[in-house]
């Protein structure tokens, strides 16, 4: 009986096997938006429940002590923090892992991580830039020496501070850093790689907080990516023309 | 596990699962639909399952409690509404039943997912207990009543008119 039972099952199986409705990009997409509404109501919750809090603290401080601001103290614990972020700059070693995952919106050319929304110009030949993939960060480099080329008209050579480099399997690397330089010249960092560029408070930011392994979304482009301006991709460097180095930023 | 890593185990693994899941379920499209949610979360859960090293086996589980879930719930809808002209049954899984679907359908939920589990999924009666939260000897009493059950319905249908024509209930 078993074994006659369990050639019935796995024959039946075999005949009602599906292929998936849906690709796997969906599926993805699905999970992630899904993912995004916890977090947004995870915050909400938060956020208000820190109202109330706050609310409480300073209705009893000013309670107890008349002619104090408890407003003061909140605003003192704030300098020195960059100008669009609503708190420090935690190092990534003070976050619990997997907690976020970064979304880069191409339409908005936005780049938002742990509540801070980011101001970002994309760079990018073909595809490496699609809404829908997800970027991983392999590293970070504290400088980037971008070498001089004759080859491809690039006769300086520049110093990117903070830069992560993320990748989406064996595809050429996209990297987030603080370009001061003028923008034209990105035509020289070479043909297959993709630039994120960020100010650098943002940049210093996002380079302190993510952590290697986590990953950067890539969502709806509302207006196509600014392709690279690379005159000629056949004789464009290899991305790996940068060249981390371990000095500190200027 | 990556995005790449994802889409190959999506691919692979979703058309086997949905059959298991069909001798299960006993419904194409129910079975579709609890893989597909079973993936969703899968995606949320992939870096564990890489290390876990049997995401195929986390999304099965996934996808037979969903199924288990739906069960009830259209069950307990079924009682709320069974004083109206509504049938008390949920119709049958469609023209591609076939007298051991039908048997299946009939097994209590428990001793069906320890069938499918043990003799479909070649999972050991260890393996069903740790996956179902059942001590081993309870698995062990489900799997021969269950195999009791599929013998002599499935002996009935032989030599007389086939039970599944009659429409078949959720257990």
């Amino acid at each position: 009986m078993s074994d006659e039972l369990a050639t019935a099952l796995r024959e039946l199986a075999e005949a009602n096997q599906m292929p998936p409705p849906l690709p796997a990009a969906e599926v993805r997409t699905r999970a992630r938006r899904r993912s995004r509404r916890r977090r947004t109501t995870v915050r909400l919750g938060l956020a208000t429940s820190a109202a109330g809090m706050l609310a409480t603290i300073g209705l009893t401080v000013h309670a107890e002590e008349p002619g104090r601001d408890p407003r003061a103290s909140a605003e003192s614990a704030t300098i020195g923090t960059p100008t669009s972020s609503p708190r420090a700059p935690v190092a990534a070693s003070d976050r619990p892992a997997g907690t976020e995952e970064a979304v880069l919106d191409l339409g908005r050319h936005t780049l938002t991580f742990d509540g801070r929304v980011m101001r970002v110009d994309p760079h990018s030949s073909g595809a490496l830039l699609s809404p829908g993939r997800e970027l991983t960060v392999r590293a970070k480099h504290e400088v980037m020496l971008l070498r001089n080329d004759e080859r491809t008209g690039n006769r300086h050579e520049a110093e990117v501070p903070y830069v992560v480099e993320l990748r989406t399997g064996d595809r050429p690397p996209v990297y987030a850093g603080a370009l001061a330089f003028d923008i034209r010249s990105l035509g020289a960092l070479g043909t297959r790689a993709g630039w994120l560029v960020l100010s650098v408070d943002d940049a210093r930011w996002f380079y302190t907080r993510i952590r290697q392994g986590e990953h950067v979304e890539i969502t709806s482009p509302a207006s196509p990516v600014a392709p690279a301006p690379t005159p000629d991709p056949a004789d464009g460097p290899d991305p790996e023309t940068g060249t981390a180095t371990s000095r500190p930023p200027n | 596990m990556t995005e790449d890593e994802f889409d190959a185990f999506y691919a692979a693994a979703f058309p086997r699962l949905t059959g298991q899941l069909f001798a299960f379920t006993g419904d194409r499209g129910e079975a579709q639909d609890v893989v597909q949610e079973a993936f969703v979360r899968a995606w949320d859960r992939r870096h564990k399952l890489r290390a876990d090293g049997a995401p195929e086996a986390w999304v099965r589980t996934v996808a037979m409690r969903l199924a288990v879930s739906r069960w009830r719930r259209a069950r307990r809808w079924l009682e709320l509404v069974r004083h109206s002209a509504l049938p008390e049954t949920i119709p049958g899984p469609g023209p591609e039943r076939t007298a051991l679907v039908a048997a299946l359908r009939e097994l209590p939920e428990h001793q069906r997912m320890a069938i499918v589990l043990h003799h479909l999924c070649d999972l050991s009666v260890e393996q069903v207990a740790s996956e179902t939260g059942a001590p081993v000897g309870t698995v062990k009493v489900r799997l021969s009543r269950g195999r009791a059950a599929l013998a002599k319905q499935l002996a009935v249908d032989e030599a007389e008119e086939p039970a599944w024509r009659e429409g078949g209930r959720v257990g």
